[in-house]
């Protein structure tokens, strides 16, 4: 019994350590982490709408560590992000996406801007994306993509 | 029995209890422990890459998914349950598949086949809820508590 409650005693210690946060091996990613995020550069096409405040977006979010993967796309009015945060990440899922967003608010004053953390939006503007490279999406089409988009990523049941 | 009750009891009783504690086949903790660890993480991983099945190929999010995610355990349980394999499971992991959601399912959907023979209203709505009862008065009542203590801490905690 008592062997049962050390290896149980020793095992929750293991849990703990193990979910702390390694600042040595931190700091060393850090130098180099940033070249691990994933973003590309969505050219202008003539059919739609330039994705310039799109593309500015990505570079701004491309310094934060806790970013892995951005896809962003705009309309004239509208800007929407998501971003892939790393698994350890996570827990403090609701604050990156509070504090991203208030800084894509304020390097986009005109425009409505939304962060999300989502794996759906993700794919969804994956795909918009790829759609805006191939040039087979009309201005019309981007807007209404993107407001469904949005309306998805709001949707809470 | 309880060291209290213990006390009280006869000479010849307390000798018996000695003589079955000793006696008594032990049961296997750890063993026990990790049954229900793998079972109950595999029973989660299958949760997770049925949310990852209704996030890739329907309009669910990650927030929406999770919904249709139980219901089909739910579903698969009532399966395995009405064909006597859950029971196997549970004999086996214990915890491991009394605690997801698939275990309350079993409780339910178990005390349903059990009290069929007694008709539909005073039979199985009467007594579907008798064990997974408890499970919902409690899970809710720690969950109203929750939220009041986080109600206190984020209103007037200053967190």
């Amino acid at each position: 019994m008592k062997a049962v409650k050390a290896i149980l005693l020793f095992s929750f210690g293991l849990l703990l350590i193990g979910c702390g946060t390694d600042t040595t091996q931190e700091s060393i990613d850090n130098n180099n982490y940033n070249n691990h995020i994933e973003f590309n550069q969505i050219t202008a096409n003539k059919k739609s709408i330039t994705q310039d405040s799109a593309n500015q977006a990505k570079e701004y979010l491309s310094v934060h560590d806790e970013v892995n993967t951005i896809h962003a796309v705009n309309t004239s009015k509208k800007l929407l992000i998501a971003i892939e945060v790393p698994h350890h990440e996570r827990f403090g899922l609701a604050q990156i996406q509070k504090d991203r967003t208030k800084d894509m608010e304020d390097k986009f004053p005109n425009m409505e801007v939304e962060i999300s953390t989502d794996k759906k939006i993700v794919l969804e503007l994956e795909r918009i994306e790829e759609a805006l490279e191939a040039d087979s999406i009309s201005k019309e089409e981007l807007e209404k993509e993107l407001d469904k988009v949005i309306n998805l990523s709001k949707e809470q049941t | 029995m309880a060291d209290k009750k213990k006390k009280n009891l006869p000479p010849e009783a307390q000798t018996y209890q000695a003589f079955q504690d000793q006696r008594e086949v032990k049961r296997p903790l750890l063993k026990n422990c990790i049954k229900a660890f793998f079972v109950g993480g595999l029973i989660c991983v299958i949760g997770q890459v049925i949310t990852t099945f209704y996030i890739y190929f329907f309009n669910f999010t990650e927030q929406t998914a999770g919904s249709p995610t139980v219901s089909t355990l739910i579903f698969i349980t009532m399966l395995l349950t009405g064909f006597g394999i859950y029971d196997r499971i549970g004999q086996f992991s214990g915890a491991g598949s009394a605690v997801p959601v698939t275990g309350f399912g079993n409780a339910v959907i178990s005390s349903a086949i059990e009290y069929r023979t007694e008709g539909f209203i005073l039979g199985v709505g009467s007594n579907m809820l008798k064990l997974a009862g408890p499970v919902i008065v409690y899970g809710v009542f720690s969950a109203f508590v929750i939220a009041l203590l986080k109600t206190i801490l984020t209103n007037w905690g200053g967190l």
